[in-house]
């Protein structure tokens, strides 16, 4: 997590060139099924690229914008799916306002979880996340009813979008209805890091103590910054839920924490985008790696260490910072 | 004996010392003065290697030291009390001192180093069960300083020493400061007690935000209030 | 109050025999998570590293001692020989990644990121190499059977084994750090591992050494266990969890909380699934009980102050 800050903040969308880069991005995600086919990523993989970049990305404003190193995001993620299941399944809720209730309980969560763990610092915070989250994992394990233990949370309604449900009823339609709501959430969460309160987060992260100096009560930051994060994760586990019209166990066993650390680091923790490119990495090596070599996770893991080793600002990272480099090299000095 | 020339050292981003070229000889007693801030810690923490972005030359009797590990530097005879004097706080007296002999135990046995700090810190020898984090702020200077003794330093490098002890200490320190002037052990030392400094030091270094601003004779000090009050802000 | 009646009725119930079989099976648990608590704490203590990787060590000693019992079918050398191999390996990887992060910044969260991500490689590194199913061990004829039998509770040979091996360990692990020089030198490092370099002690030969014995004694969990549970791939992910727990109430870096944490939690895995009605919780005690603990020690029982924070 070194380099500069002019990094850490994708570009300034007012000019021209960024919007231009920002409309292409949005056609391609949203055209992506009409050509699926004739890629690799076919449109199922690319609903879950999308789930898990919103997870990542959402894991991210912890990590990376505000340096905790939380490994018991597993419980939001988790949370978020369950939550979300239950409303569907039990009280016959619409998914829009199922998502928007999984939305404001996984922040409620986070108010809990939060004020648990950020009572410890460093290394402690990190164990005390993931052991409160592993004890999440172990309630939805006991509480059979609702999640379905072991055999997973099944026999979710389709997509209950009442008119639109022709539309939806297929992978396609599945695509659309996720890439729309990870967009809007990814889009509030740029809103926020762009924000005066993403500049803190961004302070604290580099000197907590400078931060609290100069009178931000850097405790308060980090507690919205992991509630926000929380939030986010529960969501991206609730769409997860939705387009899978299943939910394991395993999605809230702590390495599903292990799997969005992976990926927000190996795309980057210092770019907004970073964990877009981790996700689109990660799965696209379980796809295929696990189509050609069942262990996948041999490669997955080395890589990863690689990239930590050798890569510390991520792939994404490292193209950027590789990038503007090159561009400020052509630049002359401003001061001598 | 020791020359230091040129040296910029760095925390990070940030530049702490500024061309800094000092010298200590043989058995000479040298200070090292300055407000709070100035960089006197981070002169002595840069001569024993704990700085690893370092720049220009430190020679010691010879050897140049820029790029070696502080233990490789101890084992030149450069011997270092940090500020916070660095006690092993779960260890007892005893152990505390046997860490400091390890390096020394080609030169000396344990028991005649023993029987030379317990000849200059008597106290010690009646707290040797007690683990470090139980003594008093005297005792864990005299602690400090015996165990840098442990490997028989040629120079040995004190950050204030008297900093929070009570005037019996400061007496006993002072004393022991003299005993290794006697045994020709030359010392860099940081103190701010420009009394002390005076009565004990050959030569004194005034250093200001990183850079060394003046050099001088202890007598030439002596008679000049108004550079103990520029740099100072005593007189 | 009724409920409390019937609560206490109910366990007034329970035949002592039982209970003498939980406490002697708490004591097994106990003494496997002694173990790894111990290398887990030595090496954050002294280098600042969780160990995430620490669960792979265990089921990679647990499989090269299967390995060796297969090749030479003698018990004995397996169980010296996996830990050997292990601990070497964990020189070796200190040596070529951990080394590489300790002077930065970040080195905590690096040496989480590179141990993580071994702990992500291993399980299918096992899978590759010796299937995904379980393998069973052979129990060493000399330990098979039951020593003695107390009010019916069995008391097999093999797991009196374990415990007592267990208890050899921390007495070898006592001598090693309080009467060796190299033990001097680990505790001073946990203390101000600085300090020791600017004593002309080159800590990082030290590191390495520390780094292979934790892993080491992990691997001899992993072997040890071996004839109680079989071998497999996942049989690091649930450990490591437990022995974090432990560390944490222990203390961070702390030796003697390490020990007295896991017969702690030991006893709490097994005893506490004999409460009436509270059955349920048995897996989640653990994590309560460290969410207690914190709330009342915020370093845990024995922490130093400034360790880990
Ligand atoms: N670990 C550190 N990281 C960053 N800056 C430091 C560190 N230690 C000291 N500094 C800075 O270096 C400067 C000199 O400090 P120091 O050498 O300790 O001063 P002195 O000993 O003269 O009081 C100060 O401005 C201080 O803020
Ligand atoms: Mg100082």
């Amino acid at each position: 997590m070194s380099g500069s800050t002019a990094l850490k903040q994708t570009p300034n969308p007012s000019s021209v060139k960024s919007l231009f880069a920002f409309a292409v991005g949005l056609i391609i995600l949203f055209a992506w099924p009409l050509f699926a086919q004739y890629t690799p990523i076919f449109t199922s993989l690319a609903t879950e690229i999308i789930i898990f970049s919103l997870f990542g990305i959402a894991y991210n404003m912890a990590l990376g914008y505000t340096g905790l190193i939380s490994l018991g995001h597993a419980a939001f993620f988790g949370f978020g799916g369950y939550f979300t299941g239950a409303m569907l399944k039990f009280f016959g809720l619409p998914v829009i306002l199922s998502l928007m209730l999984a939305l404001v309980a996984s922040s409620i969560l986070g108010v809990v979880f939060g004020f648990i763990c950020l009572r410890k610092t460093g290394v402690y915070f990190t164990l005390v996340t993931l052991a409160i989250s592993q004890m999440l994992y172990y309630v939805a394990q006991m509480w059979i009813g609702v999640t379905g233990g072991h055999e997973g949370m099944a026999g979710i309604p389709r997509l209950g979008l009442g008119q639109w449900v022709e539309l939806t009823n297929n992978p396609k339609g599945q695509y659309w209805f996720v890439a729309s709501v990870a967009g809007i959430s990814v889009y509030m969460l740029w809103r926020m890091v762009n924000s005066s309160f993403g500049k803190v987060m961004q302070a604290v992260r580099e000197n907590e103590e400078r931060a609290n100096t100069c009178g931000y009560n850097t405790k308060r930051v980090k507690y919205v910054a992991f509630i926000i994060s929380g939030a986010f994760s529960g969501l991206a586990g609730s769409l997860y839920l939705i387009s899978q019209e299943f939910f394991g166990i395993e999605n809230i066993y702590w390495t599903m924490s292990g799997a969005v650390l992976i990926i927000t680091l190996f795309g980057g923790t210092e770019v907004f985008l970073g964990p877009f490119v981790g996700a689109l990495l990660f799965l696209l090596m379980k796809d295929s790696f696990s189509h050609y070599f069942e262990y996948w996770q041999i490669l997955t893991g080395t890589l990863f260490v690689a990239v930590v080793l050798f890569l510390p600002e991520g792939i994404l990272g490292s193209i950027v910072t590789f990038f503007s480099n090159r561009v400020l090299r052509r630049l002359p000095k401003k001061e001598a | 004996m020791l020359t230091l020339k040129n040296v910029n050292s760095f925390y990070g981003l940030s530049q702490i010392l500024h061309d800094v070229s000092l010298t200590v000889g043989d058995g000479e007693t040298v200070g090292l003065l300055g407000r709070n801030g100035a960089g006197k810690s981070t002169t002595l923490n840069t001569i024993m290697g704990l700085l690893q972005q370092r720049t220009g030359s430190i020679n010691f009797n010879g050897i140049e030291m820029a790029g070696l590990k502080p233990s490789a530097i101890l084992h030149t005879g450069v011997g270092l009390v940090p500020e916070d004097r660095g006690i092993f706080h779960n260890l007892t007296v005893l152990e505390n001192l046997k860490i400091g002999y390890l390096a020394g135990k080609n030169i000396w046995s344990f028991d005649e180093y023993q029987k030379y700090v317990f000849g200059l810190f008597p106290r010690l020898k009646e707290r040797l069960k007690n683990p470090g984090k139980k003594l008093s702020g005297g005792e864990q200077q005299m602690l400090s300083m015996a165990r840098a003794l442990g490997s028989k330093p040629k120079l040995l490098m004190i950050d204030e020493p008297m900093e929070g002890l009570s005037p019996e200490y400061v007496e006993r320190i002072r004393q022991t400061l003299l005993a290794m002037k006697e045994h020709n052990v030359a010392i860099l030392i940081v103190e701010n007690n420009i009394k002390l400094a005076l009565d004990i030091c050959q030569r004194i270094y005034f250093i200001e935000k990183g850079v060394i601003r003046y050099e001088g004779s202890s007598r030439e000090v002596r008679d000049n209030p108004g550079i103990r009050l520029r740099y100072l802000g005593v007189s | 109050m009724e409920a409390i009646i019937e609560f206490f009725g109910r366990l007034a119930e329970i035949p002592a025999n039982t209970w003498i079989t939980q406490v002697y099976l708490g004591l097994v648990n106990g003494s496997v998570l002694i173990l790894l608590a111990l290398g887990l704490t030595i090496i954050f203590g002294l280098m600042g590293i969780v160990n995430f990787a620490h669960g792979t060590f265990y089921m990679t000693g647990a499989y090269l001692g299967w390995l060796t019992l297969r090749l030479t079918g003698n018990f004995w050398i397996a169980l010296i020989v996996a830990p050997i191999l292990t601990g070497l390996l964990g020189a070796g990887i200190e040596l070529t990644m951990l080394r590489r992060v300790y002077n930065k910044r970040e080195s905590v969260y690096l040496g989480i990121l590179i141990t993580f991500g071994l702990s992500f490689l291993g399980p299918d590194v096992m899978r590759f190499f010796f299937g995904k199913t379980g393998l069973p061990y052979v129990t060493p004829a000399l330990l098979d059977g039951t020593a003695f039998s107390i009010a019916a509770t069995n008391f097999s040979r093999y797991r009196l084994f374990l415990i007592g091996s267990a208890f050899s360990l921390i007495l070898l692990m006592w001598l090693l750090l309080k009467k060796t020089n190299l033990g001097l030198i680990i505790r001073a490092g946990i203390s101000n591992s600085r300090m020791v370099e600017v004593l002309g002690i080159e800590i990082r030969n030290v590191w390495t050494a520390t780094f292979g014995l934790g892993t080491a004694l992990a691997a001899l969990a992993g072997v040890l266990v071996g004839p109680i549970f079989a071998v497999q791939p996942t049989m690091g992910d649930m450990i490591i969890i437990q022995s974090f727990i432990v560390v944490i109430i222990g203390g961070l870096g702390s030796l003697i909380g390490a020990v007295i944490s896991a017969l702690i939690v030991g006893q709490v895995l097994t005893l506490f699934p004999l409460l009436p009605h509270l059955q349920q919780l048995a897996d989640v005690v653990i994590y309560l009980l460290m969410a207690f603990v914190l709330l009342v020690r915020p370093r845990g029982l024995f922490g130093e102050e400034g360790v880990g924070e």
